[in-house]
This record gives structure tokens, sequence and C-alpha cells, in this order.
């Protein structure tokens, strides 16, 4: 009963000790062997049907993280979030694909069909919009990446491609290349000389095992478009 | 002999204990539970530069450059081998901030810190702002309209965000979302927002008195209604306040500094709030049980009745009573010692909580980091990492707008 007793002191007693700094309370039942843990006071929240939908377990959040580092480590390292639905959206828009496509595999109906793959908010259920990508949500963006390329090719290759985020700029050059500035529009980001060496890579790779030049640069987009905005 | 060995445990118990108490406690003040004591404190963490640098497109960030820690500490490779991109920071920020990707004209015209600050500054003004903010905290108070019944007496579920949203956008202090006494159920059209009042009658203080929130998180006993303002303004899950004496009690121990008679107990009660048999139920019921009857008379649908509205989960399901939570003595209370009259009160309580800055510095970090939430994915952020940020936000006025911008500027944020 001593020891017991003397544990619960002398943990509480460092837990005292710093409990004036504003984020202590940050830590609160988190800790799995706090003495505030499910084994001491009773955690509601994960009783049934009590909107635990999407709550991430802490000890693989723990266990995860400590691959990496200290708590401050990661939290000062970029993770990587799921793209919002509407921005997604937004993002197929802006390079030109018809996000009000019907047509079977298109990707926009891939886009509007996959809403819930993609984890948007049930409110009703209390759940916002997924911010950590599940593997459903990647597989699906990854098919959305895939159909929007064919789409993005064939309107580059035709001369019609309106990208609105950089208007006037092409994608493919004349000789049938990517450009510096169509792939910087693809990714958000400025590319860089290896982007351009790789997506044309892509391009002779496809050809030389008997793919068509448009199947190259399909192969190309889809690859950089996924590399960009689904943590790949 | 036996007698040996159980003073060799309590000489290591304490041992440990001490060791931990050190071990925890030795950032100064700072209190970091979690990074502290680890080896990996902040200097070098950020390539031993001033996260306040303009050099580093840092905005001043307080006086010890947001670290305050040993810059030869560090030698974790993930941080030191960061670069600056601010490329690949204003991509990520335009996600952020507007929702889409940044234009060619964006890119090409950042090539430094000043520039790169512009363009923020650029996005916050943006209309799409004001759009991806609303989208932010509807997810932030897990409600919306989007997908949501409507008729039959239910309220906009759009209001508490879209209210959040002018607080935001209109850069009035982030308090005014628990505390504004009037126009606190905007509307938002074609991004101009429509002041109005709410009308489900009852007190006023900002969003805690919804009727869209209200009614979401219309529950037994009102109890997550508080659960909501703990987790949605505190960031952490309750048990939200520890003694420094627990006491063992019952099967565990009693962790809560109320006295433990403080809430509705006993065989006779409905709901025994003392019960100690399998779990300490007063550890959270404490802070929970002296809040939760302020909320009782907001009805199913967020309005405000003349009488208490929500039920108690025993037999019958009768309507809860002030008895049900609080012998006859106690009076309301956003924390031990800190009693409050009415919601409005009680508005003013949880705004003046320094955990309520803390909270938003860290949920907005996590945003802007592409971490999960503080709450839900416990994406924790130590508080050597925003101690600056906390005091920037705090020192002036508390504008969201400000935070956004010294995070989206920040060492941290724009390494790769």
């Amino acid at each position: 009963m001593k020891i017991k007793a003397l544990t619960i002191l002398t943990v509480l007693g460092f837990a005292a000790g710093c409990s004036s700094a504003p984020n202590d309370v940050l830590v609160g039942d988190m800790d799995p062997n706090s003495l505030a843990s499910d084994q001491n006071t009773q955690h509601h929240m994960q009783d049934p049907n009590t909107g635990e939908n999407g709550i991430s377990d802490p000890n693989s959040v723990h266990a995860e993280q400590a691959q990496v580092g200290s708590a401050e480590v990661i939290a000062r390292l970029h993770s990587c979030s799921k793209i919002t639905y509407s921005s997604m959206g937004n993002i197929l828009k802006n390079h030109g694909v018809n996000t009000g496509s019907t047509a079977q595999n298109s990707a926009g109906l891939l886009y509007k069909g996959g809403a819930s793959a993609l984890g948007v908010a049930n409110y009703g259920g209390r759940v916002p919009e997924m911010i950590i990508p599940s593997t459903a949500a990647l597989s699906k963006e990854f098919d959305i990446m895939v159909a929007a390329s064919i789409e993005i090719q064939a309107a580059a290759k035709a001369g019609t491609l309106n990208m609105t985020a950089c208007p006037g700029t092409p994608l493919i050059d004349t000789t049938g290349n990517f450009t510096k500035d169509g792939l910087s529009c693809l990714m958000g980001k400025p590319a860089t000389a290896d982007h351009l060496s790789i997506a044309n890579d892509a391009i002779l790779q496809a050809t030389s095992q008997g793919l068509t030049k448009d199947q190259g640069q399909q192969i190309a987009i889809a690859s950089i478009l996924e590399a960009a905005h689904t943590c790949e | 002999m036996k007698g040996e060995e159980q003073m060799r445990h309590l000489r290591w118990l304490a041992a440990t204990g001490l060791t931990v108490a050190l071990t925890a406690c030795g950032n100064g003040g700072s209190g970091t539970l979690l990074g502290g004591g680890n080896g990996d404190t902040t200097g070098s963490a950020n390539g031993g530069s001033d996260p306040g640098s303009p050099a580093q497109g840092g905005t001043p960030q307080g006086d010890d450059g947001g670290n305050g820690a040993d810059p030869n500490a560090n030698s974790n490779p993930n941080i030191d081998q960061r670069q600056v991109n601010y490329g690949e920071a204003l991509r990520t920020a335009a996600l952020k901030l507007v929702g889409d990707l940044p234009t060619l004209a964006d890119m090409k015209a950042v090539t430094d810190a000043t520039s790169y600050g512009a363009q923020i500054d650029k996005y916050l003004a943006d209309p799409r702002f004001v759009t991806r903010q609303l989208q932010w905290w509807r997810d932030t108070f897990k409600t919306g309209q989007p997908g949501m019944k409507t008729g039959n007496g239910l309220p906009s579920f759009d209001t508490a965000a879209t209210f959040a949203t002018e607080v935001v956008v209109n850069d009035r202090p982030y308090t005014d979302i628990l505390t504004a006494s009037t126009n606190t159920c905007p509307t938002l059209t074609a991004g101009t927002f429509t002041d109005a009042s709410c009308t489900n009658g009852g007190p006023t203080s900002g969003v805690l008195t919804d009727p869209g929130l209200q009614s979401q998180y219309y529950a037994n006993m009102a109890f997550r209604r508080v659960r909501f303002i703990q987790e949605t303004f505190v960031c952490s899950k309750m048990p939200a306040e520890f003694s420094p004496t627990p006491q063992v009690m019952g099967s565990g121990a009693y962790t809560s500094p109320w006295p433990f008679a403080s809430i509705t107990g006993g065989t006779t009660a409905k709901i025994n709030f003392q019960d100690t048999s399998a779990v300490i139920c007063a550890n959270c019921h404490t802070t929970m049980n002296h809040m939760a009857p302020l909320f009782g008379n907001f009805d199913m649908n967020g309005q405000y009745q003349t009488t208490i509205q929500v039920l108690v989960p025993s037999t019958g399901n009768p309507k809860a009573t002030r008895a049900d939570w609080l012998p006859a003595a106690e009076n309301y209370a956003w924390r031990n010692g800190q009693q409050v009259a009415d919601i409005p009160a009680l508005g003013k309580a949880i705004a003046a909580d320094p955990a309520v800055a803390q909270c938003i510095v860290t949920r907005e970090w996590n945003y802007a980091m592409s971490r999960g939430d503080v709450v839900n994915d416990t994406a924790t952020v130590p508080s050597i990492v925003t101690d600056s940020l906390v005091k920037d936000f705090t020192s002036n006025g508390m504008k969201v707008k400000r935070l956004l911008r010294n995070i989206f500027t920040a060492d941290d944020f724009v390494k790769f």
C-alpha cells in the first residue's frame, strides 16, 4: 500500500511540479501510463456510438513517432496531410480537368463518386474531414490522378489545355517534351532540372518499351501529380 | 528481510520519481513534458538559426527566438538536414490558406524571405481565405451545414463556424469567439458577412450559446457540450484538472483538486458521481458537473428554454435537475476556484485561461505543418516549439491572422 501511494505521489508530484506551463494540459490523459488513463478514469469516448470515428490510437501514434525523434523534433517537421476534397477539386479544375464529367473512368466521375473514400466530413456523426490520408484515400487519389493525366495530356497535345493558374503556359513543347513552367504548374512549386529530366525520361522509357509517346507523357503527368499531391 | 526489500523498493521509487521530475522540468520554466531532457532541444533543431531572423524568412518570435535551448544540444539529422525552400513552402501555404495551388506568377514572384512573406500576406487577404477558414472552423467544431438535415425546428449548423471565420477574417480578438454578446449568428454570402444575432433565446456568449453547436452536442446531462468546450478550446481530453496531492481512493487515485463531495453522489443519487468501485468518476466530473448545468436548458434543437431540457441516463430517463449534478451549496465554475454565475461569465473565464491561447496556437501549428489534430490524433506540440508564438499572440490582441502569418513564415515552416 505504501509503495502504491508513493508511486502515485512521486508521479503526481512531477506532474504538479510542472503545472505552471500552459501546455502541460496538452499531455492530459494521452499518456497511457498517466494516472488519468483509462485504468483509473472512465473514458466515455471509447463507448460504442459516441463518435470515435477517425480517432488515432495514441499507442500507434507514439510508436510511429518514436522512429523519427522526440516530440519536439516531430512537431518541427512537416508531416503529410491529405489534400482537402475541395482543394483536390480546385487542382483538377486548374489543370483543365472537367470535374463535371460523367464519362466512365473519367477523373471528374472518380472525384465526384470518391467523396467518402477521400474522407469528406460527416458532420451528422461529428466527424470532420479526414486530416491524415487513409490508404483508401490515397488509392482514390492515385486513380483520379491517372485519369486526369489522360485528359491533361490529350488537351496539351491538342493545344487546348487551359491551366488557369498558369495562363498561356504550355505543358508540352513542340518537340513533345515537357516544359519546366508546365511542370511547375502541375506541382504547384518550381520545377527543377531533375523534375524535367525525370519527366522527359519517362517518355523515352515508355517508347523504348513499346508504348506510344502519348502514353509516356500520360505516365509522366500521372507520376508528377501523384508525387506532388499524395505524399509519394 | 522483507522489510529491507520493501525499503529498497521505496528508495528505488523515490529515486525514479525524482529523476522523472528533474527530467520533466529540465527546460527551465517551459515544462516541456514531452520534449525535455532528451537532447532534442531547439537551438540547432533550426540549424542554429533564429526563427525570427529576417534572413530566414521568419517573423520575430520573442526574446529567445522561440528556442531558449542549448543550440549544441540537438543532433537530430531530420532537423539538421532541412533546407529553406520557399517554393515548397508556398505550395503548402497556398493549399492551407486559399485551398489551391499557387499560380505560376506567384511562384516566380517568390525569390526570398521578403517576397515570400508578401505572398503570405496576399493569401491572407484573398477572398478564398474566407472560404478556407469557414471549412477549417467547420472541421474544428465538427459541425457544419453540408450534409445536415434541415427543418423540423433544427437550427443552422453553420452559424458557429461562420462567426468564428468572421472573427478571424475581420481581425477581431480570438476570445470574441467565446465572449461576444451580440451578432454571433452571422451569415456569409459570396464572401460577405451579414451580422445577425442568434434567435434561440437565453444568454449570448460567442459560440458557446450557438444553437447549431448546442443542437449538435445535445446529450445526457449536457456533458457532450462540456466535452466539446474542453477539446475544442483547451485541446485536451478530460480530466482537465489535477491536484498536487492526489489521494488513493477505491480502486485507483483521486486526482482532481476539487473536494470529492463537491459533486452529486451517494446511493440515492440518480447517478453516483462519487463512485470509486471501478474507476474514479470524480476525476473528470468534478470539473464537468460544475459547468454542465449551465448548458442544461438548451433543448435538442439548440433553443434555450426556461427549464432544464437534458435527460439523466437512469431509469425512465427523467429530465435532469440541478441536484443531479451538484449539491445545493455548490456554485458553477470553469475550474476549481474560478466560480462563474452564468454562461457569459463562463465564456470570460475560458477566454482568460492561458491554455486557450496555447490551444489555438497548437491547432494552427499542426494545421500548417500538415500534422493530425492535437486531440483526435494525439499530435501534441511541446511548448518549446510554440512558446514564442503564444507570447506574440497574447501580447498582440490575439489576432489569428497575425498568428497564421507568424506560423507560415516561421523557420520550421519554410524548411524541408
